[in-house]
């Protein structure tokens, strides 16, 4: 049954070596059957494979200690798998519509393969080492796959921009990861998660929180995710919804029974998970371009994630990873539609009316925006119902009542930012005076991977409800479910605050658009308003911020590096000077050959005093 | 028996300061044979001092060289006089630098 | 009565021998250098080395320095042409540097104890008898070298000093 394991890694990495080294000499469709069958060989096999565990050679051995390249398969693996492939298969399906004619194609498909393979090892990963190999691997992907449009200087930016940002986190995962190797001997998960506290094992647990940070794109280090929306719309969609940006949510996922031990550390997450919600929810509320809109959602649907993890419930953390990995997906995917047909126009300010136009892309997104905002009956509600719930429950119990108000509040108040933002962006886009360009046409695998995406949100909260996570995590069975979503310790109370904050949003919304339009204007001029509106609509000048204190040092730092020590110092004084040193003393010591015989043999003469001096010293001394 | 090494490392001295500081041909060879002459010297003197005749065979030997060596190097410094016309080192300093 | 000899010649050995490197003409250096090597000679006896004296005096002052001044007597050099000599800087240097190499080599002697005493040796230690039969019976090996070495050096010598080959 390993060897079923072993395929699901292989059939993505087969697709990615024979696209890469064959797909420039061969016809589109060719790469797209290939580039196609490798997410969804591996979804099948994701279904039928068994849990179970498998390694596959051992990797490095130094010293009595080995690693191997093991991989795992579990209840909390094969949601990830399931996910991953699935929503990969679909996206891929996608992408063959969305980047005909691009004259890199074979080479995008190359990358998403290769990234759905780095994807799996990362979660199928039974040490942290191969995680490590998938995290940095997605990473690379990621870097990859927004700089796909190379030849724009602001593309490649944006591309190392997201690279740098992620390495930051990277640079603590490695410490963290060094920390526990030194005390617990193993990097083995089932290891890791057994260990007893030790004082150093707080910090590790932050420092590895960092890492998911970076990944997972969590204040402060979120600034890489808007910018990394200069890639293919799909790529947005796969990477930066779906997939990767969960890798840290699964991570802090996987080492729960580590974190458990440290309610102090869980505290930190939650805290940072619902202050990065709250606050790019305010900020998706002035942003323009439509795609930044959404990745700011990522940013504020992950808060949400880690929050549920944070209170220990594993359920409520994958189940809306799931649902936000569908209706996230979806979003990205009809936007790529709207930029498709408008020929690249992503400004939603130059867009308007295109209810009429773009029907199919219509009503997807509302189905999109009506999950996120959490409206019943689609599947965000449910799952963000289970996240407010947890950590209403959990936190008010374990940790202080103060502390669980809070979280709670955060969130529920995020649910209505979340509301206005996603309305915004329907009203301002869908409705109004259409334009009169002429729409490109939409290709039917893009029509038809929004289709299944439509379909899975509204309904695949059924889907995620059978799963039982293993028995060394915490079990907070609040909920028992079956098909008939029956909950046992909901608090209506709860539920219905949640329901009115997501309709209150879509209230504000469409209060500010039709009738209060002329109010909210002339409040906006105002001194505080106009004030408000400038913060909000520069994001809270963060990169700005992050450019004086990080930026500049470095580039100062460089520049002397490079001038004074490499030029100056090393090139000039040591180098160049040294040979023409060598040269001058060259030059001086040529003249000893005159040719005269005398002279040779004096320098012998006097070489045999030398020897005769040095015998008789050493003999006597 | 020092007295003996000591005159025949003394003739061994005046001999290379005849090779170096002489810049005729001719005499750079005859304090060559000088030379020898001085290892000649100490070969008989260990020699008689351990009553073994090796040094005295080896004795024979380098006369035998030295014979041969004279020769040689009489009927280059010729070879040489021929084309320079003169027997002085520094016209023979074709090796320079 | 062997010491007074000794030094008496020691004293003229050195005294030829300096001679020998300072003459400007060299048929002067060459007769200085014989009566080195008769003095050479008279210590070989000495040491009780009666048959080498002989053989160094045939040889040496015999053969080697008589072919010596045919060549000289063939270059025939005037007084111009003797070659020029260093400055006295120069030569200063050498001479330091001789006494530097005279230095090295007697002070090891002189510090050494253990050549003090010559042991007493048989009237006929050394004879032609005695060198003749290891001449061919141990050193055979390097007799016959010898005799091929001084073919060649004639072969050599009659080669080099053709005027056409």
């Amino acid at each position: 049954m390993e060897i079923l394991a072993v395929l699901i890694l292989a059939c993505p990495l087969a697709g990615f070596l024979i696209n890469g080294l064959l797909g420039r000499y061969c016809r589109n469709y060719f790469v797209s059957i290939i580039a196609c069958s490798a997410p969804f060989a591996s979804f099948i096999l994701s279904i039928v494979t068994p849990y179970t565990s498998a390694k596959i050679f051992e990797w490095i051995t130094v010293g009595g200690v080995s690693f191997d390249l093991a991989i795992k398969i579990d209840s909390i693996t094969q949601v990830m798998l399931l996910v991953i492939t699935g929503v990969g298969f679909i996206i891929h399906i996608y992408s063959i519509g969305y980047m005909k004619g691009d004259p890199g194609y074979w080479r995008y498909f190359a990358y998403l393969n290769l990234f759905i393979f780095l994807m799996l090892l990362l979660v199928m990963a039974d040490n942290l080492l191969v995680m490590f190999i998938g995290w940095e691997g997605v990473g690379l992907c990621s870097y990859l796959l927004i700089g796909f449009w190379y030849k724009d200087i602001l593309r490649a930016d944006a591309a190392k921009k997201a690279f740098i940002v992620n390495r930051v986190g990277d640079f603590f995962f490695i410490i963290g990861m060094m920390i526990l190797f030194s005390w617990s001997g193993s990097l083995n998960i089932s290891d890791i998660n057994i260990q007893t506290s030790s004082s150093l094992t707080p910090l590790v647990c932050i420092f590895l929180f960092i890492g998911a940070c970076g990944k997972s794109a969590q204040f402060p280090l979120y600034v890489w995710l808007p910018d990394a929306m200069a890639g293919p719309t799909p790529v947005s969609a796969l990477i930066h919804a779906a997939t990767m940006v969960t890798a840290g949510v699964y991570m802090v996922a996987r080492l729960l029974p580590l974190y458990m031990n440290f309610l102090g550390v869980l505290e930190i997450i939650a805290v940072i998970g619902a202050f990065s919600a709250l606050f790019t929810s305010i900020l998706a509320i002035g942003e323009n371009n439509i795609k930044r809109i959404l990745a700011y959602s990522t940013i504020s649907q992950l808060g949400f994630m880690f929050c549920g993890v944070a209170a220990g419930s594993i359920k409520a953390g994958f189940f809306h990873l799931s649902t936000h990995a569908f209706f996230k997906a979806l979003l990205f995917l009809t936007a790529g539609i709207v930029i498709h047909a408008l020929d690249g126009e992503e400004d939603i300010r130059k867009m308007g009316g295109l209810r009429k136009r773009l029907p199919l892309a219509f009503w997807a997104f509302l189905i999109g925006a009506l999950s996120l905002s959490g409206i019943p009956p689609f599947s965000g509600f449910f799952s963000k119902e289970e996240i407010i719930h947890s950590t209403y429950h959990i936190f008010t119990r374990f940790m202080s009542p103060a502390f669980g108000y809070l979280i709670t509040g955060i969130l529920l108040l995020t649910t209505f930012f979340t509301s206005v933002y996603i309305f915004r962006l329907i009203a301002i886009t869908f409705f109004g005076i259409p334009g009169t360009q002429k729409l490109h046409r939409t290709d039917f695998s893009m029509n038809f991977a929004v289709i299944v995406l439509s379909i899975l949100s509204i309904f695949g909260w059924i889907l995620v409800n059978r799963w039982d996570i293993p028995s060394q995590y915490p079990q907070f069975l609040l909920f028992e479910y079956d098909i008939a979503y029956s909950p046992v310790h909901t608090l209506p109370s709860l539920v219905a605050l949640a329901i009115f904050a997501s309709l209150a949003g879509l209230v504000v919304v469409f209060l500010s658009f039709g009738p209060l339009r002329k109010k909210i204007s002339e409040l906006l001029t105002t001194k505080i308003g106009g004030f408000f509106n400038k913060i909000v609509t520069n994001k809270f000048y963060v990169d700005e911020i992050y450019e004086y204190l990080f930026v500049l040092p470095l580039n100062m730092i460089a520049f002397v590096l490079w001038y004074i020590i490499d030029q100056v110092i090393i090139d000039t004084v040591l180098i160049n000077s040294s040979s023409a040193l060598l040269y001058l003393l060259s030059g001086k010591a040529r003249k000893i050959q005159t040719g005269l015989v005398n002279l040779a043999v004096a320098i012998v003469a006097l070489g045999v005093v030398f020897i005769i001096a040095l015998i008789f010293l050493l003999k006597h001394a | 028996m020092t007295k003996y090494l000591i005159l025949s490392s003394l003739l061994f001295s005046i001999g290379v300061c005849g090779v170096i500081s002489r810049r005729n041909i001719l005499i750079i060879l005859m304090s060559l044979e000088l030379m020898l002459n001085a290892v000649n010297l100490s070969l008989v003197t260990f020699s008689r001092y351990r009553l073994d005749l090796q040094g005295q065979i080896f004795f024979l030997m380098i006369l035998g060289v030295a014979a041969a060596e004279v020769a040689v190097g009489l009927s280059i410094l010729i070879a040489l006089f021929r084309t320079k016309k003169s027997v002085d080192t520094i016209d023979a300093s074709i090796l320079k630098e | 009565m062997k010491d007074q000899l000794f030094w008496l010649l020691a004293i003229v050995s050195t005294l030829s021998a300096i001679l020998v490197i300072t003459r400007k003409n060299p048929i002067y250096s060459a007769l200085y250098l014989i009566v080195c090597l008769i003095s050479l000679a008279v210590i070989f006896v000495i040491l009780d080395a009666v048959a080498l004296a002989g053989f160094h005096i045939l040889i040496y002052a015999g053969a080697i320095m008589v072919l010596f001044i045919f060549v000289i007597m063939l270059l025939n050099l005037k007084p111009e042409e003797f070659g020029q000599e260093f400055s006295m800087k120069t030569k200063i240097f050498i001479y330091l540097l001789c006494l530097l190499i005279f230095l090295s080599l007697a002070i090891p002697f002189y510090l050494d104890n253990s050549f003090k005493n010559m042991p007493d040796a048989q009237k006929d230690f050394s004879s032609v008898n005695k060198l003749g039969s290891l001449l061919f019976d141990k050193f055979v090996l390097p007799f016959e070298l010898i005799s091929i070495l001084v073919i060649i050096a004639i072969l050599g010598a009659v080669v080099l000093a053709k005027r056409r080959i």
